[in-house]
């Protein structure tokens, strides 16, 4: 098999931008991920073994478990490259194991949205006579450790400040909604953020980052909300690390209150609330919102992610009077001798006898020779010869002397 | 921004290499029984079957394996249900897996791993593991297969025992052990079939005169299947009498890891624009005083001075020139 080295124009890199479109719905609890429910398996309670809205990261525990059928696990044994999983402290792993014991993990490794939740004040950062400490209720520390960022976006608009005239994102009633970078990729696309708050079916507000400088602004909803907050910003998107702020707390609703905080007092209809039981740190004591607690109210998050998928194409050149050979044994006349004569002094291998397969109307073709080959597979080497990838072509490409062929392979990763 | 770069030697620069494994459970019920055969595809042409993990037509379903069947032309007669398709099978495979011989002719399964001669594996059943469960390769020596049988015993487990350190490595398919009925004692040339552990596919003998104690295929007196069954429904009999399945594969994970060695004289001063304040040191209270840096981040350049890649500490280290530093950078890929 001859080799043919890819000249510099032969080999193009190229980086394809998609957009996939996300679609998340939650209502009385649970999330939806692009319209996928629940889907009960014979073994598990849920096929992909994960609960709705998760991503599954490997996808490999399909309706099983432990009991009836087992579930894959990752296991390593520790040696001495110091290896390890994440979920093993270093304390763990220096003193809670010899070297050649087994360190498992398990599966399935998930990713979820989640949401956190805020009343104003809670989980503050106050300094003291008696040094820092932080107020009751759950922990602002994600929301401290976005400060930098949150800051550094105040080019794109005022809303993004930590602390500002426009309120301070320490101590203001809000949510924070996290968004795994496996649901967008490398960023949220700009312009394509659309929350859409629900009551009982109904829409009755609906934000947008239709400036594309990631204000989140009311632009539709019911009567009594855009009377209330049409036009305005309710919370700021930070597109790169997949982070929703909102701190709009206009009420969207008249005179009605739910149970939106896990427990009393009963709150208002605002987009401080919105995504309420995606999950996460969510009531005002810090846990999760409990099925059943909020009936009424429904919400749809949609967006495009970005996504890079680098792709290489090569052009792989058979020109004329090239690969016109073939080391397939049904190449040369079936039956020849193929052994060589040897000697003392001479090692003589046979002459032997391409089969010829010149196509003519007769049964045992005597026309005029020519070498004929058919391409089957490329197969593209790297530079110490190892064989890195096969192209199969769909049918076998007729290859004479006089003939040339240009075949584009392209690799996406 | 890094303005002083420091070259790493050749001692700076370490390679290793972390084999990361799964434990592999292919119950029986997974493969015929609970989902009424939805999660097998049987094609058009019946050369083989694939087996998913659930009903095929489900986005969740992952391809586990395929399932086919072939024999020799030793044994093959022409009154045999597909009976050209099993001996392309057969050659196909064992030309992959087994090679050519001198002469240029496909050599067959041998039961021993032993080319030269001894007994051949004639008839097989042919189990093709898809790569996501295998990855890199089977792990040696964890290999199970638990099968009813219609003999004795009634339950029969084949496993690739002591290949650990009993591999055979004559195959231009890579590496592979012999599968024995049992773990204890090993008696040479007692196999009853072959695991390919690169690639990822058992080969288990079908001829009753080969496994004969446990025979638990059923069929003519010398192999079954090459009777009236046709492919698929070999395949058929071969998954109702699965129990279970037990591997381990393996993922090598390649690894550099480059020591970053930081002196005492050095990276003792930053050029980050907090450092200074009025063309003073922050960190410095007089002149007498020594600089002290902290450092956050490591950055791994090219030869051309390209930004590759960038380490983050924890926390930030405190460098003066009382102290040296030695930063693991490692790099997994």
């Amino acid at each position: 098999m001859p080799f043919k080295k890819f000249a510099s124009d032969d080999i193009f890199y190229n980086v394809i931008k998609t957009y996939p479109n996300i679609q998340v719905d939650v209502y009385n609890s649970q999330t939806y991920l692009q319209n996928e429910n629940l889907v009960p398996g014979v073994f598990a309670p849920s096929v992909p073994c994960v609960p709705t809205g998760y991503v599954s990261l490997y996808e490999m525990n399909v309706d099983r478990n432990q009991s009836e059928t087992g579930l894959i696990y990752p296991f390593i044994v520790k040696n001495g490259t110091l290896s390890n999983f994440k979920t093993i402290s270093t304390t763990q792993f220096v003193e809670g194991f010899q070297y050649g014991d087994i360190i498992s993990s398990s599966y399935p490794l998930s990713a979820s949205i989640t949401r956190e939740y805020w009343p104003q004040g809670a989980g503050m950062l106050v300094k003291t006579p008696s040094g820092w400490t932080l107020t009751a209720g759950h922990p602002r520390r994600h929301l401290y450790a976005l400060e930098n960022v949150l800051n550094y976006n105040k080019y794109l608009s005022y809303h993004y400040a930590f602390s500002s005239s426009l309120g301070d994102k320490a101590e203001q009633q809000m949510a924070l909604i996290s968004i795994p970078s496996i649901f967008y990729g490398a960023g949220i696309k700009k312009g394509t953020v659309d929350l859409k708050f629900y009551i009982s079916g109904s829409l009755i507000g609906r934000l947008q980052d239709s400036l594309q400088n990631g204000e989140l602004i009311q632009t539709t909803g019911s009567g009594y909300a855009q009377s209330q907050g049409s036009g305005s910003t309710a919370g700021v998107v930070l597109y790169n690390q997949g982070f929703i702020i909102l701190t709009g707390s206009w009420a969207l609703e008249n005179g009605v209150t739910r149970n939106y905080q896990g427990g009393p007092p009963l709150q208002p209809s605002s987009w401080i609330f919105f995504g309420t039981g995606i999950g996460g740190h969510e009531s005002t004591s810090g846990g999760e919102i409990p099925p059943g607690t909020l009936l009424s109210s429904s919400f749809r998050m949609e967006f495009e992610g970005t996504q890079y998928v680098p792709t290489i194409t090569m052009f792989a050149n058979a020109d004329k009077a090239e690969l016109n050979y073939s080391n397939n044994p049904t190449y040369l006349v079936h039956s020849q001798s193929m052994i060589p004569s040897t000697g003392s002094y001479i090692y003589v291998e046979p002459q032997l006898t391409i089969k010829n397969t010149v196509q003519t109307p007769y049964p045992d073709p005597t026309g005029s020779f020519k070498k004929i080959t058919y391409i089957s597979k490329i197969g593209v080497y790297d530079n110490m010869g190892n064989l890195i990838g096969i192209a199969s072509t769909a049918t076998p490409v007729k290859k004479t002397e006089d003939l040339d062929y240009t075949f584009k392979l392209k690799l996406d990763f | 921004m890094a303005t002083v770069f420091k070259n790493l030697l050749s001692n700076d620069v370490a390679t290793t290499r972390t084999l990361l494994n799964e434990a592999i459970p292919i119950t029986g019920t997974i493969v015929s029984g609970t989902y009424n055969d939805e999660n097998v595809k049987n094609y058009a042409h019946g050369m083989f079957q694939s087996v998913f993990d659930y009903p095929v037509l489900s986005s969740s379903a992952n391809h586990i394996f395929d399932l086919t069947y072939g024999y020799a032309s030793t044994v093959g007669t022409a009154s045999n249900s597909m009976n050209s398709k099993k001996l392309n099978i057969y050659n196909q495979m064992a030309q992959v897996l087994v090679g050519y011989d001198t002469s240029g002719s496909v050599r067959m399964f041998d039961r021993d791993g032993d080319l030269t001669g001894g007994d051949k594996l004639e008839a097989c059943v042919f189990i093709n593991y898809a790569r996501l469960l295998t990855k890199d390769e089977i792990k040696k020596g964890s290999y199970t297969i638990t099968l009813s049988s219609s003999g004795t015993p009634q339950v029969v487990t084949l496993g690739d025992y002591g290949a650990q350190n009993d591999y055979r490595v004559n195959s231009p398919a890579g590496e592979y052990g012999i599968l024995y009925t049992a773990s204890s004692p090993i008696v040479t040339g007692s196999g009853v079939g072959l695991l390919y552990y690169q690639a990822g596919i058992a080969v288990i003998s079908a001829s009753t005169d080969i496994i004969e104690s446990a025979s638990f295929f059923t069929g003519s007196s010398t192999a079954f299947g090459t009777d009236a069954w046709n492919i698929s429904g070999t395949c058929d009999y071969m998954r109702h009498i699965w129990i279970n399945n037990f591997f381990n594969n393996t993922t090598e994970l390649n690894s550099t890891i480059y020591f970053c060695r930081v002196n005492n004289m050095e990276f003792n001063y930053s050029s980050n624009p907090t450092y200074l304040s009025g063309s003073r040191i922050n960190v410095k209270q007089n002149k007498h005083d020594n600089p002290i840096s902290y450092i956050t981040t490591v950055g791994l350049y090219s030869a051309d001075n390209e930004l590759l890649a960038v380490a983050k500490v924890s926390e930030p280290l405190k460098k003066d020139p009382t102290n040296e530093l030695t930063l693991r950078v490692r790099l997994d890929y």
